[in-house]
């Protein structure tokens, strides 16, 4: 594996497009870490009302709270998730595109090797981004919450390890996506057809059967927070937010990454490259 | 050179690929043996490329089998091959050095080759450029470069002179041969007869995906010779001619006659005839067909 890493990384050495768009989800997730505090100071101070914006920015971005809100908010998957799938899409696509897949398995890989590099890809990608995640959670942490003693920083850490698995999974749907039509153009188009299906299709099937829709099922380890903002309840507002992440949740989407890597690879397997 | 016992470097048999109703590869079967030029002719569409693709693991047979090395077909037996197939592959965005070592990468050898064979293909000065920015002959030179990297057992040329100018046709000709000579298997698809004929020692004959011919290029050239006679008197030459049952095709030219000897039938048995008849030839020579005119009367044979 860590040699096909390696080939891989060789691969998008000087890959612009690779790199314009991993740059491009840095400096996204970079304004919006460093950005969005300063906005609600800013709204803060037009309001004439900035108690209650510092009391929404001290529980939003307190410790242990902001692991789950931050990894909320990376995994949503109408937002900058999606540039991490496209750089998947991209990087499988090309391949097809300047038929350098057959060139590798004429050179001596087999299509489970060509597999398992794109994976490879996906999980350094995967890690990346979990990374970034956990520094910008420090320092959003470290620069507004009330307490900063370990159990606190550390607590709900777990939400980081959901987000990585949620991400994996997003990104192998991608890349099954990319090998089943091959064309970057029709890739995309279908990703964001299958976006706005899903909930269409949600809508109309029995609630007990939403968990198991693939998109949901990698949405749904990381729960919507629970904070105390949200705690309050009413009389039409009375729910309970899920404060955990159920293992069953994780189990669906580990399930659909598999299916989806056993797909790609038997469509490899069949298809002439 | 040094005698070595005939081994089979490939074997394919009964292979069959359809791309709905054209038939691309029919029931094919060959043996490529250890050292051998192997070329492989046909019209354009008769199935070359579809057969190398099926050998190299990029497309996959309706029917049949094959084996390199007598082993059952695995990613390892093409980390012996070095092969071009149809049309350069590589990464545009990338330095050649850099696609040469994504290669070497794969195969799993060592980056020391590189420079040998960018300097073999008189890429060497030009390494760092962009595949992207590389001509057409440029690229396809290193596609040669790539398939020589790490000197495989056995090379698979599928055109390998396409586009390239007069000076780099005898060069890669040149080189083959030169490969050819240290006893490393060439199989050589090409539209370039006076190419293979130069440098092949076998060849089979493809059409329509079927196999024409198989055999070496000696036997092809030899397949059917014509002879070329005249006499004094044209007239009498002729009568005798006809009567003469073993020529199987008489041409007359203004002042000579082109015919073909039946199978097996020498021009010594032809002239003891012409003698026996009291014809005296003033000309008799054998022509030998080049393989070009071999391949398109087989071509014609079978249409
Ligand atoms: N991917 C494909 N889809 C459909 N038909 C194909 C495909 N690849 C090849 N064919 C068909 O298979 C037949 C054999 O093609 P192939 O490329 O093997 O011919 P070739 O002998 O290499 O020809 P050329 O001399 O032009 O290179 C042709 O009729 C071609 O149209
Ligand atoms: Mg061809």
């Amino acid at each position: 594996m860590i040699r096909l890493l390696k080939i891989e990384l060789k691969k998008v050495l000087s890959y612009k497009a690779f790199w314009f768009m991993i740059s491009f989800y840095s400096a996204l997730l970079a304004i919006m870490i460093f950005g969005i505090p300063g906005l609600i100071d800013y709204v803060a101070e037009k309001s004439g009302e900035p108690t209650r914006f510092r009391i929404f920015k001290a529980i939003v971005f307190n410790f242990p709270d902001i692991w789950q809100n931050i990894a909320f908010v990376a995994s949503l998957r109408y937002f900058i998730k999606i540039i991490l799938g496209i750089i998947v899409i991209i990087l499988v696509t090309s391949e097809f595109h300047f038929l350098t897949v057959r060139a590798n398995i004429i050179n001596g890989f087999s299509r489970g090797d060509f597999l398992s590099g794109k994976l490879a890809m996906i999980l350094l990608l995967a890690i990346f981004s979990t990374f970034i995640i956990f520094l910008s959670g420090l320092y959003l942490g470290f620069t507004n919450s009330a307490s900063v003693s370990i159990n606190h920083v550390f607590g709900k850490m777990q939400y980081l390890a959901g987000y990585f698995i949620e991400i994996v999974s997003y990104l192998i749907f991608c890349m099954f996506l990319a090998i089943l039509f091959k064309k970057t153009g029709i890739t995309f188009i279908a990703q964001f057809v299958y976006l706005i299906i899903e909930p269409i299709i949600d809508y109309k099937i029995n609630d007990s059967l939403t968990p198991y829709l693939p998109l949901n099922a990698m949405n749904r380890i990381i729960q919507t927070p629970n904070t105390s903002l949200i705690k309050v309840k009413t009389a039409e507002f009375n729910f309970d937010f899920q404060e955990f992440i159920a293992f069953q949740d994780v189990a669906v989407c580990l399930g659909y990454a598999g299916l989806f890597v056993i797909l790609s690879l038997l469509i490899l397997r069949h298809r002439d490259i | 050179m040094q005698f070595k016992p005939l081994e089979k470097v490939l074997t394919i048999s009964g292979l069959d690929k359809r791309y709905g109703k054209i038939h691309a590869v029919n029931n094919l079967s060959l043996e490529v043996e250890q050292g051998s030029v192997f070329g492989i002719l046909g019209p354009n569409g008769s199935g070359k490329t579809t057969t190398l693709g099926i050998i190299l693991g990029v497309v996959n047979a309706n029917a049949g089998s094959f084996s390199w090395f007598h082993e059952s077909n695995s990613k390892q037996n093409r980390k012996r091959i070095g092969a071009i197939l149809e049309q350069p592959l590589f990464y545009p965005y990338l330095s050649a050095y850099r696609n040469l070592q994504i290669v070497a990468d794969i195969k799993g050898i060592s980056y020391d080759d590189i420079e040998r064979v960018l300097k073999t293909v008189e890429l060497w000065e030009r390494k760092d450029s962009k595949f992207r920015t590389y001509s057409y002959g440029m690229k396809q030179r290193l596609a040669i470069a790539s398939a020589l990297l790490g000197n495989p057992e056995v090379l698979i040329f599928d055109e390998p002179t396409n586009g390239l100018d007069p000076r780099g046709i005898a060069e890669i000709r040149e080189l083959i041969i030169q490969i050819a000579e240290q006893g490393i298997t060439i199989i050589l698809a090409s539209h370039l007869l006076d190419e293979v004929q130069k440098t092949c020692s076998h060849v089979v004959v493809l059409n329509k995906g079927q196999k024409l011919f198989e055999g070496t290029v000696n036997d092809v050239l030899n397949l059917s010779n014509t002879i070329e006679l005249s006499s004094n008197n044209l007239q009498i030459l002729e009568l005798a001619l006809k009567e003469f049952k073993n020529i199987t095709d008489i041409k007359p030219e203004k002042d000579r006659f082109l015919i073909t000897l039946a199978e097996g039938v020498t021009t010594t048995d032809l002239n003891t005839y012409l003698i026996s008849k009291g014809v005296v030839l003033s000309h008799l020579t054998m022509k030998k067909k080049s393989l070009e005119e071999q391949f398109l009367e087989l071509l014609s044979e079978k249409s």
